[in-house]
């Protein structure tokens, strides 16, 4: 073992390896959302979509004689719905990976935590209060799926401490109480809400068959801010993964950073799930395939991660909408046999760990 | 470890697309219905007879005074026809005890008298029992059950899919009736008469036999054939006024959120009677439908109960549907029960649709 280590050769080495996995994954995304608009229930011949998407971009100059009904199908569902796949995805996993670095809970995801369910819980209220059927019903949704989703951590995080000996355990057991009583007490206005039952049940149920232009906007522009905040506070993230004494050591406010980065993820991840459902593994397999693969530096853990999200979702949504056909399957069901073996395989780890 | 693991969730990934792509494939749309019969608009094509030879599709014309039509005059009519029934059946036998009805569990259920304690966990049941005067012997029903109006004072025991047994118990029911198989035997094990009928999921044609046999069990026979022969009568109109048309125009049918009726439903058949054509019709039960194909599909009248949302999301702005605002509303519920009103709802949905000529043909009725 004499040679000599070169530190500035190893960090070199990794960065570029970080790089290129990122550069990777975000051709495989491509090619896949490619794929994604020339799949679809419909049969369109890809000539025309190629036609009508050079058209679109374009702004009509061409002078190609396209049928409406096709020109319809590519720009106002198909690409809107591919484009909120990518987003819930990319969501999904960053606030994933941010809530895994802050529980230091490797189990940690918007799904496990309650947040989820809870968004779910504020939506369901607020279309309760406000029908679907007047304008700014969706954003009024969203709010309401906010305020649900921040109560669902803040109750989860401090029912977990309570346990005193803040384990992972004790986190997740918090987090599947809080994911039971919020679901039944939308179960509860679902049954006394009798006529309005049935959209929002299929809403409950996770997937993008209804998506429009209008839920990917309230997405983008209030989950996507969120998303940048997290990638630019990887440097606090990693450090919040250290003791808390020597976090304060540091110059770091440790409250004030975990309060910031557990509202930016609750956000997003909760105007997520008023958009798009409740979409479970996706948030908690994307970090995990990332770390397996790349290691655990946030400052590219959180973009790798998102890309892997994004990518689980498209593919998801693909078979979700494709395979059977005409009718739309819902796509939290997809995600979670991708995610099964993965879980099983966590909770393995984990026991080894503990044990 | 990890790497085989995510080897095999890269496979899986591949596998199931690939799978999709196969699905893909073997789906066709490319049969688009041809179109004999446009749709009536503001009720001058129709003032002859209708043609049987296919006429030139005449979609683009503008219709202006078409949006939501609301029904006319079908309480009217069935009134006269009423009248003219009771005049011409004559027949009221008793029914003779011990009476034995089967349930579709080939189960032998014998009554020595009528029941007068009934627990009908069944809105078609609850609604049949009151057509025939019988709502004073129901004492217990589930709490989905909101026609007609006083049902709310019933005591309720249980929602459609849950039953609380022991309020059963405590209720001492004479005859319990219920459409599904799940709690039949916790029931007869307490020593309670149970009749299971099956809900009629796609087959109303079998509604007037459901109101004959309420009819036995509840000794009112006459009643019974009343209203059972009534509604063949108005069930027969339509089939008669329907039978010189081959095919009407491609409909959608929105329960909420694209979730649509196939063939093999209530709402499936009653489509197919009225000779519309679902563009649904392959998907059993109910499902919901994919948005894109709606749009390729591209149906001529939309039925919903939430028409803002056709009307205002901008993907469904080239819809035929759309642009000529044939986006009805009627009640669906009416649709839904397999009671003496599911006719008022066939013929809603026939009069929102031929508006003037199917409201000629039920008024023409009273005079026969």
């Amino acid at each position: 073992m004499g040679k000599k280590i070169n530190i500035k050769e190893i960090i070199y080495v990794k960065t570029t390896k970080n790089f290129i996995s990122i550069i990777f994954l975000a051709l495989i995304l491509i090619i896949i959302f490619v794929l994604s608009i020339f799949l679809g229930p419909s049969k369109i011949n890809p000539i025309e979509i190629i036609k009508i998407i050079i058209s679109y971009i374009f702004a009509d100059k061409t002078n190609f004689i396209l049928s409406t009904a096709a020109y319809t199908i590519i720009i106002k569902l198909r690409i809107p719905r591919s484009l909120l796949a990518i987003i819930t995805g990319i969501i999904l996993s960053s606030s994933g990976s941010t809530y895994q670095a802050i529980f230091k809970n490797p189990l940690a995801d918007p799904y496990l935590l309650g947040v989820g369910t809870g968004a779910g819980l504020g939506a369901v209220i607020g279309l309760t209060i406000y029908p679907s059927n007047l304008p700014f019903a969706n954003f009024g949704a969203a709010l309401f799926a906010f305020g649900g989703g921040l109560l669902a951590v803040f109750l989860t995080y401090n029912l977990s401490n309570y346990s005193r000996n803040l384990n992972h355990l004790s986190l997740i057991l918090a987090g599947v109480a809080i994911t039971s009583i919020m679901g039944a007490f939308t179960t509860l206005i679902l049954i006394t809400q009798n006529p309005e039952i049935k959209p929002i049940l299929s809403w409950l149920l996770g997937g993008f068959s209804l998506a429009s232009w209008e839920h990917f906007n309230i997405v983008f522009f209030a989950g996507f801010p969120c998303v940048i905040l997290l990638l630019v506070q990887h440097n606090k993230i990693n450090i919040l993964n250290l003791d808390s004494k020597q976090v304060k050591s540091l110059g770091i406010n440790e409250k004030r950073t975990i309060t910031l980065l557990i509202l930016a993820s609750t956000l997003s991840s909760s105007i997520a799930v008023s958009q798009t459902g409740i979409i479970g593994f996706v948030g908690l397999v994307a970090p995990h395939i990332s770390r397996m693969a790349w290691g655990t530096n946030p400052k590219y853990l959180i973009p790798q991660a998102s890309l892997i999200g994004a990518i689980i979702l498209l593919s998801s949504d693909i078979i979700a909408k494709t395979i059977l056909s005409p009718t739309e399957i819902p796509v939290g069901l997809i995600t979670a046999f991708l995610g099964f073996p993965f879980f099983v395989h966590l909770l393995r780890k984990e026991g080894n760990i503990n044990g | 470890m990890f790497k085989i693991i995510i080897k095999i969730f890269v496979l899986q990934i591949f596998f199931l697309l690939l799978i999709s792509c196969y699905s893909d494939t073997t789906h066709n749309t490319k049969n688009k219905p041809i179109q004999l019969n446009p749709i009536p608009p503001a009720g001058n094509i129709y003032k002859t007879k209708p043609a049987l030879t296919p006429s030139k599709p005449s979609a683009n014309k503008k219709i202006k005074e078409l949006n939501f039509i609301k029904p006319k005059q079908p309480v009217l009519a069935t009134k006269s026809i009423k009248k003219k029934i009771t005049n011409d059946n004559k027949i009221s036998p008793a029914t003779t005890y011990p009476l034995i009805i089967t349930g579709t569990n080939k189960k032998n259920i014998t009554f020595e008298k009528s029941p007068d304690k009934i627990i009908a966990f069944d809105s078609a049941a609850v609604e049949i029992i009151y057509a025939l005067g019988g709502e004073n012997k129901i004492i217990g029903t589930h709490s989905f059950v909101n026609y007609p109006e006083n049902t709310e004072n019933i005591t309720k025991v249980g929602d459609a899919f849950n039953l609380n047994i022991e309020s059963v118990i405590n209720l001492e029911p004479d005859l319990f009736y219920i459409f599904f198989e799940q709690y039949i035997k916790q029931l007869e094990n307490n020593k309670i008469k149970v009749l299971y009928q099956q809900s009629l999921n796609d087959n109303f044609e079998s509604i007037p036999a459901r109101i004959l046999m309420w009819g036995k069990i509840l000794n009112k026979n006459q009643e019974a054939l009343n209203t059972a022969n009534l509604f063949e009568k108005r069930l027969n109109n339509i089939k008669i006024f329907f039978k010189n048309y081959s095919s009407g125009p491609t409909v959608f049918y929105d329960t909420g959120s694209l979730w649509t009726p196939g063939n093999n439903t209530l709402v499936g058949q009653t489509l197919n009677l009225l000779k519309l054509q679902n563009i649904a019709k392959d998907i059993s039960g109910y499902k919901q439908y994919s948005k894109e194909l709606i749009i390729q599909n591209d149906p001529q009248i939309i039925i919903t109960s939430s028409p803002e949302y056709f009307l205002n999301s901008s993907e469904f702005k080239n819809l035929t549907a759309v642009k000529n605002k044939r986006i009805i509303t009627t009640n669906q519920e009416l649709l839904s029960i397999a009671g003496p009103r599911f006719i008022d709802g066939i013929e809603e949905l026939g009069l929102a649709i031929y508006s003037p000529i199917f409201n000629k043909i039920l008024l023409s009725n009273i005079d026969k």
